[in-house]
């Protein structure tokens, strides 16, 4: 999304000219003498589709469990220690959560020279229309069976509604150098929930009093911009990990409740993580001349991001762990007269591996194309710099179709969560409790793909 | 409810315990058992192996009882010449006959001699920290009453074929006695005197320990570590004492040692059945459980105070098994 603005949105942090590179590659401000100011809509549409392979029932959870213990290896039975629900009560069908859904979003910036030719300072705050910020956790394992019963795309769905503010300054270093810091705004949120309940049936209602602190938090980047020649400018660009982080405790009170020693009620502690984004580390180089057809650039790049260290919403590291990746991108515009087009092209590793056991992140490999139209309206005072200029841009990415199938031998497989068990009545063996059982949505396997479109409208005015 | 609500009742059962084989006897012809007249003679079955019963007065009332009050199951058809009232405790535990040894029949047999199907219930009212208010419990039980008549009165050989914890509709706990637990229980033989009339009789209180091994089982304290040496595992599950399980809004295992007593009158008497009422408390102390807040609640349970809610029904029907009494309990029984 912070390539919104750009002309070239997947190379932004190499061809950009405008406040997206405020998060992109805060050196490139230096690169229009005059500021900007943006104004944007952008509209993404996520047709997104998650196949769940059938379920044979044998696979399913009855009624039994809840009256049921394990057997033990020494024949001694113990309560369960996995509480799954039985199949037929869970809340909601498998699969019943349509990942697909449209959201628009806001798009303001500016770049402002502070020191000509020298220093300038750039932001770019992206707010979305419908809802400001969307957080929606879901476990990625047996335990969605309690919320949803579905499987969720981990890196998309919630993940792209969101506002995001990014602020840059750059300077000129040397008149082929330009060097570049931003920060990024996450929150950090506290959310302690005092509850007190009379009567665990509720009968009387339960007391809430949530207390919810939001601090704003700031993650650094940089970037850098040599031009070694006229026609050609190398980029550098790093980006730390961040992610917006709720914490919190809910401490419920109960009636006359027992506590330990030392203890005045029932505490969980939670850390939820959301849009989690790793340390990215970017390469990329820029090639532009002048031509009988035009002015033409072009750019390459690759980008490395540490997604092995990827915490998901549930602030868990994934189990199997995810792979680092290196993203590639392409793209060239062509400028002649008032008019500039731009075709993008990138390609994005998915970090999943294949989801063989216990958990079923869903993610899939990505080709985006991206097309770019601008066009110049009237000029400045300064040659060359046009008042107000109007872009459009289109985006479509193909999430590339991945098959999951689940493995009786994979190094953490799917567990049962409902073991060899004996009635609690009777003592004798449960024969629905024989073999696996399991409620895991991912469960025996699934298949994913689909589309993300975007359409914007930018207009930029010189200042 | 709460693992209380069990115990008290649980143990109700108690006078009238353990296991039957529930597991053995045909069911060919478990439907349709035919209640049948006693004859008073013949079908009644030798007791005479049932001598390490414990049948004693009581004397005292165990400290966590239950605030049963002794009118709370009036005795009033009582042989004069019994010494084991309610109110009498100055009977020597011991002038109590507590082996049956002589067993040779009287002239004209009493009209309880042979076998019966029993059925048994109790109500207790337990309150539990947490769940909040005050929640009913009924322990039903049904056993196979052996009669038999001795110098003193009647025997009673008592195999205990189920017993079933039945909550209040929508209670948020259910709790549930292992068939491990009914099994474990012995034959209890105990020792009843008629009425002068000989329709009626009164079985004089009984005390029974579960999940430990006590010298006086009427008086001495409960162990409360479960790795005291009078703790055994009764029900031979791994766990100490004995093992009482609770599903639902808390799911779990209670280990306990229990102690129950009652006594039984009857009421009623029409040739082949017979209805009557208990008097009866009970103690327990827990030993572990399998979670904290089953370890941590410390319910509170009496009985109900409403008499109408305690009761037995004695059905004659020779060479009744438990899985008969079992399978037929709805047609031989008229309360429900």
């Amino acid at each position: 999304m912070t390539g919104g603005f750009a002309h070239h949105p997947f190379l932004s942090a190499h061809l950009g000219d405008d406040a997206s590179v405020a998060y992109a590659n805060p050196a490139l401000l230096t690169e229009r003498t005059k500021g900007t100011s943006s104004f944007g809509l952008i509209v993404v549409h996520q047709a997104l589709s998650i196949g769940l392979d059938p379920r044979a029932a044998s696979h399913d959870i009855s009624e039994a469990v809840y009256k049921a213990r394990l057997i033990g290896e020494d024949g001694v039975l113990t309560p369960l220690t996995i509480k799954p629900l039985a199949t037929e009560d869970l809340v909601r069908t498998r699969g019943s959560h349509d990942p697909s859904g449209t959201a628009g979003y806001l798009l303001l910036g500016s770049t402002i020279p502070l020191v000509p030719d020298r220093l300038t300072l750039g932001f770019q705050l992206t707010l979305p229309l419908a809802e400001f910020e969307r957080q929606s956790p879901f476990f990625a394992d047996e335990r969605e069976q309690f919320f949803s019963n579905s499987l969720h795309f981990e890196m998309l769905e919630d993940r792209l509604e969101g506002n995001a503010v990014a602020f840059g300054l750059a300077g000129r270093v040397l008149s082929s150098l330009s060097l570049g810091v931003g920060v990024s705004m996450v929150t950090l949120s506290q959310a302690n929930s005092d509850v007190f309940i009379g009567d665990p049936s509720y009968s009387t209602g339960g007391n809430i009093n949530p207390n919810v602190e939001i601090d704003t938090l700031f993650v650094p980047h940089g970037g850098v911009s040599w031009s070694p020649t006229r026609s050609l400018r190398l980029q550098a660009t790093a980006h730390l990990a961040g992610a917006h982080k709720v914490r919190g405790r809910s401490s419920v009170q109960l009636w006359s409740y027992p506590y330990p020693e030392g203890q005045t009620s029932i505490d969980q502690d939670f850390s939820m993580a959301y849009r989690y984004q790793p340390l990215r580390l970017g390469l990329g180089a820029r090639w532009a001349a002048s031509t009988g057809l035009g002015e033409v650039e072009a750019a390459l790049s690759g980008r490395w991001s540490q997604w092995s260290t990827y915490l998901d919403r549930q602030g868990e590291a994934p189990r199997d762990t995810w792979s680092d990746t290196v993203e590639l991108a392409a793209g060239a515009g062509l400028g002649r007269g008032p008019n500039q087009v731009g075709l993008n092209l990138r390609y994005t590793p998915s970090p999943v591996p294949d989801q063989e056991g216990r958990t079923s992140y869903v993610d899939n490999d990505r080709v985006g194309l991206g097309v770019s139209w601008r066009r110049a309206l009237g000029t400045s005072e300064q040659a060359g710099e046009p008042a107000w200029s109007l872009g459009l841009q289109v985006q479509a990415h193909a999430l590339l179709a991945r098959t999951t199938v689940k493995r009786e031998d994979a190094a953490d497989p799917v567990i049962d969560e409902f073991p060899d068990a004996a009635d609690i009545k009777t003592g004798e063996l449960i024969e629905s409790s024989q073999g696996l059982q399991t409620n895991s949505p991912g469960f025996p396997g699934f298949s994913s793909e689909g589309w993300i479109f975007t359409g914007g409208v930018v207009l930029r005015r010189a200042l | 409810m709460s693992r209380t609500a069990l115990l008290v009742t649980l143990f109700l059962a108690l006078g009238l315990a353990p296991a039957c084989d529930s597991g053995g006897g045909s069911t060919n012809d478990s439907n349709g058992y035919t209640v049948v007249p006693p004859n008073g003679d013949g079908d009644a079955t030798d007791a005479s192996g049932a001598t390490d019963t414990i049948v004693t007065d009581a004397t005292e009332p165990t400290v966590d009882a239950g605030p049963v009050e002794p009118d709370a199951t009036p005795v009033q058809d009582i042989v004069p010449t019994s010494d084991a009232t309610l109110a009498d405790t100055s009977v020597d535990p011991e002038d109590v006959p507590v082996q049956v040894e002589d067993t040779t029949p009287t002239a004209e047999p009493s009209v309880f001699v042979g076998r019966w199907a029993l059925r048994y219930w109790v109500n207790s009212l337990t309150e539990v920290p947490v769940l909040g208010g005050i929640s009913a419990t009924q322990v039903l039980s049904h056993q196979v009453v052996n009669i038999t008549e001795t110098d003193a009165g009647l025997n009673l050989e008592v195999e205990t074929c189920d017993i079933e914890m039945i909550g209040e509709d929508g209670a948020m706990t259910e709790t549930i006695l292992p068939d491990a637990f009914v099994n474990s229980l012995p034959v209890i033989n105990r020792s009843a005197v008629l009425t002068d009339d000989g329709e009626g009789f009164y079985a004089e209180t009984i005390y029974e320990v579960r999940g430990a091994q006590l010298d006086d089982p009427a008086n001495d304290p409960l162990p409360t570590d479960a790795n005291d040496p009078k703790v055994v595992d009764q029900d031979q599950d791994g766990h100490p004492g004995m093992t009482i399980s609770v599903t639902g809004f808390v799911d779990g295992d209670i280990y306990l040692v229990q102690r129950g007593w009652n006594a039984l009158q009857t009421t009623s008497f029409d040739g082949e059945r017979a209805f009557g009422v208990p008097d009866w408390g009970d103690e327990q102390t827990y030993l572990g459980a399998s979670s904290f807040i089953l370890e941590q609640i410390s319910p509170s349970s009496w009985p109900d105070p409403d008499e109408s809610k305690h009761g037995f029904e004695l059905v004659y029907a020779p060479e009744i098994t438990c899985n008969q009494v079992l399978s037929t309990a709805g047609a031989i029984f008229e309360s429900q």
